[in-house]
């Protein structure tokens, strides 16, 4: 989950997520590179009383900022395209659960064995045990078990909404009507925390997601406990 | 635009003086240049003092800002929600260290989890060279990963 203050993502959880960690890192220095460029020349421009009216052309800066900006771009664009491909690899998932949005709540379906399915609803502030995380907790968590490849199915009731957890680098659109598929694998025992990540009426950002990554024998136990 | 202080005949016949540029007078050379420019070097580069409007502009907006946002603070905001009382970030905080929350780098990188303690700053390994590159030279802080299973 994030920290108070915090700048920059949060750690990595899934192997996609700390390649994403690091494509952030080299674009945002290019960005930073060429605001800090920018920034100089427009300080330059207007702190000086110099004027050159009658400039007619300029040919050769012209060609650079055109070569210059489209190599920038295609030293970007590489490594996203790496990233992309990276996501659809095929990876044979163990576990397939489905995540439906609804006005205001996410409901959850292990349906590969037997059929369990719950409901997750935010816990209201005044009802948040002490040290609890505000509108960030929910009643069931989804409990899946660690390093294991699993397929999330995620479609929506109602409205628009969206599945997203950042710290494993996944938001995937709930669209009624239609099936969207992410996968998710997780590194680390523990829990995860996301929210709603498309508008959809008046409580949106009062339906978190909570994921809680455990042992594959503790998940099997938890499973049988639910049905 | 400058007004012309000499006729057009007068500008001529200051051009055509043969006379090195040292010994025609400071005016003279000054109005040469006036000929040509709307300013002087000297009269380009004089201060304004327009930096005294622009402090004083900026400090009367941000202090009538400030005044805003306390009257807002005061009037409209509703109090803080229970959560934020030192009692309950202090528990909070502890629920983030035992799940371990951003433990590479982020949050719980940042506590001791043998000593039970935030984790100090290293110090560097070169104390007696006084050099300003002394950071560079100290030893990398090591990031205990804790064991996960």
């Amino acid at each position: 989950m994030a920290c108070p203050f915090q700048m920059g993502l949060q750690d990595a959880t899934s192997p996609i997520m700390e390649e994403l960690l690091h494509f952030h890192d080299h674009t945002l220095m290019i960005v930073f590179l060429i605001s800090s460029l920018v920034l100089y020349i427009i300080s330059t421009m207007l702190t000086t009383k110099l004027t050159h009216t009658s400039t007619m052309d300029a040919q050769e800066v012209e060609t650079v900022w055109t070569i210059l900006p489209a190599i920038i771009l295609i030293l970007i664009a590489l490594p996203s395209l790496r990233i992309l491909y990276m996501m659809d690899e095929i990876n044979n998932p163990s576990l397939t659960v489905k995540t439906m949005g609804h006005q205001w709540y996410w409901s959850y379906e292990y349906t590969d064995y037997e059929d369990l399915n719950f409901d997750s609803y935010m816990i209201p502030t005044q009802e948040l045990k002490p040290g609890e995380l505000r509108l960030l907790e929910v009643d069931n968590r989804v409990v899946l078990p660690v390093e294991m490849t699993i397929r999330m199915l995620i479609s929506s009731e109602d409205v628009l909404h969206s599945w997203a957890v950042p710290s494993l680098g996944l938001k995937t659109d709930a669209i009624p009507g239609r099936l969207n598929q992410t996968t998710l694998m997780a590194m680390r025992p523990g829990l995860y925390y996301g929210q709603c990540s498309e508008i959809c009426g008046s409580n949106h950002s009062f339906m978190p997601i909570v994921l809680e990554l455990v042992p594959l024998s503790y998940f099997e136990e938890w499973s049988a406990s639910m049905l | 635009m400058r007004p012309m202080s000499r006729t057009a005949a007068d500008q001529k016949s200051l051009k055509e003086k043969k006379s090195p540029q040292s010994s025609l007078s400071i005016d003279e050379n000054v109005e040469l240049h006036h000929i040509q420019f709307n300013e002087s070097f000297a009269e380009m580069n004089r201060s304004m003092n327009k930096w005294q409007k622009v402090a004083g502009a900026t400090m009367l907006s941000g202090s009538f800002t400030a005044l805003i946002l306390i009257w807002e603070k005061h009037y409209v905001y509703f109090p803080a929600p229970h959560t934020s009382e030192e009692e309950w970030a202090a528990k909070q905080t502890k629920r983030m260290l035992d799940v371990k929350v951003s433990p590479i780098q982020g949050f719980s990188a940042k506590w001791d989890y043998d000593k039970n303690e935030w984790k100090k700053e290293e110090p560097a390994t070169h104390p007696s060279e006084p050099c300003l590159l002394c950071h560079l030279h100290a030893a990398p802080a090591t990031v205990v990963l804790q064991c996960q299973s």
